[in-house]
């Protein structure tokens, strides 16, 4: 373990890759702070340019893409009361009380402390738990990776915020559009409808740069309430206004611990990641302050938890990728495609064929946690500058790099007009309540999943007990049965509490 | 409102549910050695009908809500902002079409000055500036940096 890691830091901590991993966390940071351009679109904008680099620099400049997001976004909501990302929506409700109450410093200091911490013991996590998922990995079949990805997109649809047949239909829609192109088994032409650009497929990166790029601008220019800024609270200056003191530490080391223990799990599931962690993570320090009142009115507690677990989720994030080549999020969906642009197929056989890439990407994740640390003192300002760029000023550039990443792929101007129609596609999808995500990612596992049922299928001379009869797989379609059936079982067991409580309260009223 | 959307929404996924089945059931659905190219988009296109029925038949009721007979100030800022993002739409489709005809240049300092000018309403200094600036800026990341071959049109470099 220890020499996989000193391999790891060895290619991580090489003059090109730290340069890279800067760039990739201080553009992340600075597209956490902006609107329009979430880490999606960012990285699908750069895939383009990882053609140009070795596929260990991209991969870790791309990393830091999301984990700098994700910090970019703690700024504006402690100092402006705008969260930049879903996943620091609850860093809003006690961070920019802290702001108000003079301790923003104390505020963004603890943040990124505990996304440090979270990222080191990520690390750490990571290093042991990959290789034996990988080993138990390589013991899967067709069958058992057809159904984990079932597994996966029905957690996705079930995890994610809004309705989930609306969900449903995003993920079957995805799973439709990824259809598109030669078959995965046999090579057949299907519905390109005579177009040799559709013969490859839709790209994954025009495709990320549409829905999440052109369709947010487009969604954005609408709605005008979406891009007032508020007033800026003081933004610390030195050093010593980001270091919390003691008193701030007692106050957060279990949150933080217990932040890093709710994160990374929830980080593996697949719809799982920064939003759910941060989430549980405050409701959790709520319930088990002493003074749970103090939250909401700037608990640092609130802070540090959250900001700890979307951090930990992270590195959670990267485990079914690296180890089962399944991503478990956009992000991670779009890691994927930076992996195939250079051949690589992630997966259970990655740490034995590319272990320089496997430990070079985990130890990079630590580096770029101590760059977040020491980038925050200077740029915070800087950062807080960009963020007084108006939008209308803003959006025709992102418009402009948008075009130029989706030419610059493949040189063919019809990757234009496919990415503008993904544009309207995610603009309607806002409008209409639809969750991207859902889409991004059965589009992503589409083939990879029909692949697996089919040539499950033609293993088992179409036989579909093939999926009942493996153990592993028959774990994994058990648990998509309990996950389908749940909110049935939750509304049962309610009406009967219900009906239990009545029939007590009329026997009291008879005694 | 947010029924009549659903509603909408399904009834256009229901048709494009049967698009697809029917144009699964033209490739080969199950062969000799197991299931054919339509096979899965077959399965995908029974998902999307079904689930899309169930929710227009849920939301049908509400779609024969009376509209209101006299437009209120919140449609009228809904006709506006309408017209803002079509004018996004319009410009970003004009500009994507043209980037390899007129060259990435000429078409995106047309395009950045219309639409900061026209559409965002900036003042003369920060449309001329900011349109200058970040061409020159895109130029030298893209062209000479990164050794992009973007589309050169009537300004050769």
């Amino acid at each position: 373990m220890i020499e996989n890691l000193i391999t790891g830091f060895g290619v991580s901590l090489s003059l090109q890759n730290l340069l890279f991993c800067f760039i990739g966390v201080f553009l992340g940071q600075i597209v956490g702070v902006l609107p329009g351009l979430g880490p999606t679109a960012t990285m699908a904008l750069l895939l383009t340019l990882t053609f140009k680099l070795d596929l260990t620099t991209a991969l870790i400049m791309l990393s830091g893409i999301y984990y700098g997001v994700q910090y970019g976004g703690t700024i504006t909501s402690v100092l402006f009361k705008i969260p930049g990302e879903a996943s620091t929506v609850v860093t809003v409700l006690d961070g920019y009380p802290m702001a108000l109450q003079g301790r923003a410093g104390k505020a963004l200091g603890i943040a990124a402390f505990g996304s440090f911490i979270a990222g080191t013991l990520g690390t750490v996590v990571l290093s042991f738990l990959a290789p034996p998922l990988a080993r138990i990995a390589l013991m899967f079949g067709y069958a058992e990776f057809a159904s984990l990805m079932i597994l996966g997109l029905v957690l996705v649809v079930y995890l994610g915020s809004g309705s989930t047949r609306k969900a449903m239909l995003m993920g079957a829609l995805g799973l439709a559009i990824g259809a598109i192109g030669m078959d995965p088994v046999t090579g057949y032409e299907r519905f390109n409808f005579g177009s040799q650009t559709l013969v490859e497929g839709i790209d994954i990166a025009i495709m990320a740069m549409g829905l999440f790029g052109i369709g947010e601008i487009l969604y954005m220019a609408e709605n005008v309430a979406a891009r007032s800024s508020r007033d800026v609270v003081r933004c610390p200056s030195t050093f010593k206004e980001l270091l919390p003191n003691l008193r701030d530490w007692k106050d957060s080391i279990f949150p933080i611990l217990r932040g890093i223990v709710i994160g990374f799990p929830l980080g593996i599931l697949p719809g799982g990641g920064g939003v759910i962690s941060s989430f549980a993570s405050y409701a959790t320090e709520k319930k088990l302050s002493k003074h749970p009142e103090k939250f909401g009115r700037g608990a640092i507690e609130g802070v540090a938890g959250p900001e700890t677990a979307n951090n930990a989720a992270i590195s959670g994030c990267f485990i079914p990728l690296l180890t089962l080549g399944i991503p478990s999020n956009c992000v991670m969906a779009l890691l994927m495609g930076a992996f195939m642009i250079h051949g690589v197929i992630p997966g259970p056989f990655i740490i034995k064929e590319h272990p320089q890439l496997f430990w070079g990407i985990i130890t990079s994740m630590y580096i770029g946690n101590v760059i977040l640390l020491i980038l925050n003192i200077p740029l915070i300002r800087i950062f807080v500058k960009i963020m007084s760029v108006p939008f209308g000023v803003l959006s025709p550039l992102i418009v402009l790099i948008c075009v130029i990443g989706a030419y610059s792929l493949y040189n063919n101007p019809v990757d234009i007009i496919v990415m503008m129609i993904f544009g309207g596609l995610g603009y309607i999808m806002r409008k209409f309540d639809y969750e991207a995500a859902p889409l991004m990612l059965a589009f992503i596992l589409g083939p990879l999943l029909e692949k697996s049922i089919r040539q499950s299928l033609i293993y088992s001379h179409g036989n579909p007990s093939i999926f009942f009869t493996r153990p592993i797989s028959l774990l994994f379609i058990v648990a998509v049965f309990l996950l389908i059936i749940s909110p049935l079982l939750i509304r049962m067991s309610k009406s009967q509490r219900a009906a239990l409580m009545l029939n007590r309260i009329k026997a009291a009223n008879k005694d | 409102m947010f029924m009549k959307k659903d509603f909408l929404s399904s009834c256009f996924l229901f048709c494009l549910g049967l698009f697809l089945a029917v144009q699964s059931t033209r490739l080969l659905v199950w062969g000799k050695e197991g299931p054919g190219p339509g096979f899965f988009p077959l399965l995908v296109a029974i998902i999307i009908v079904g689930i899309s029925i169930s929710i227009v038949i849920e939301t049908r009721s509400f779609v024969r809500a009376k509209a209101p007979e006299k437009i209120s100030e919140s449609q009228r800022e809904e006709v506006v902002s309408i017209f803002k993002v079509a004018s996004y739409a319009i410009l970003t489709a004009l500009y994507g079409i043209s980037v390899e005809k007129v060259g990435f240049l000429l078409s995106s300092v047309i395009f950045l000055f219309l639409m900061l000018k026209y559409v965002e309403k900036q003042r003369w200094k920060t449309t001329l500036l900011v349109t200058f600036v970040c061409i020159f800026a895109s130029y030298l990341l893209f062209v000479y940096f990164l050794r992009v071959p973007l589309p050169q049109g009537f300004i050769k470099w």
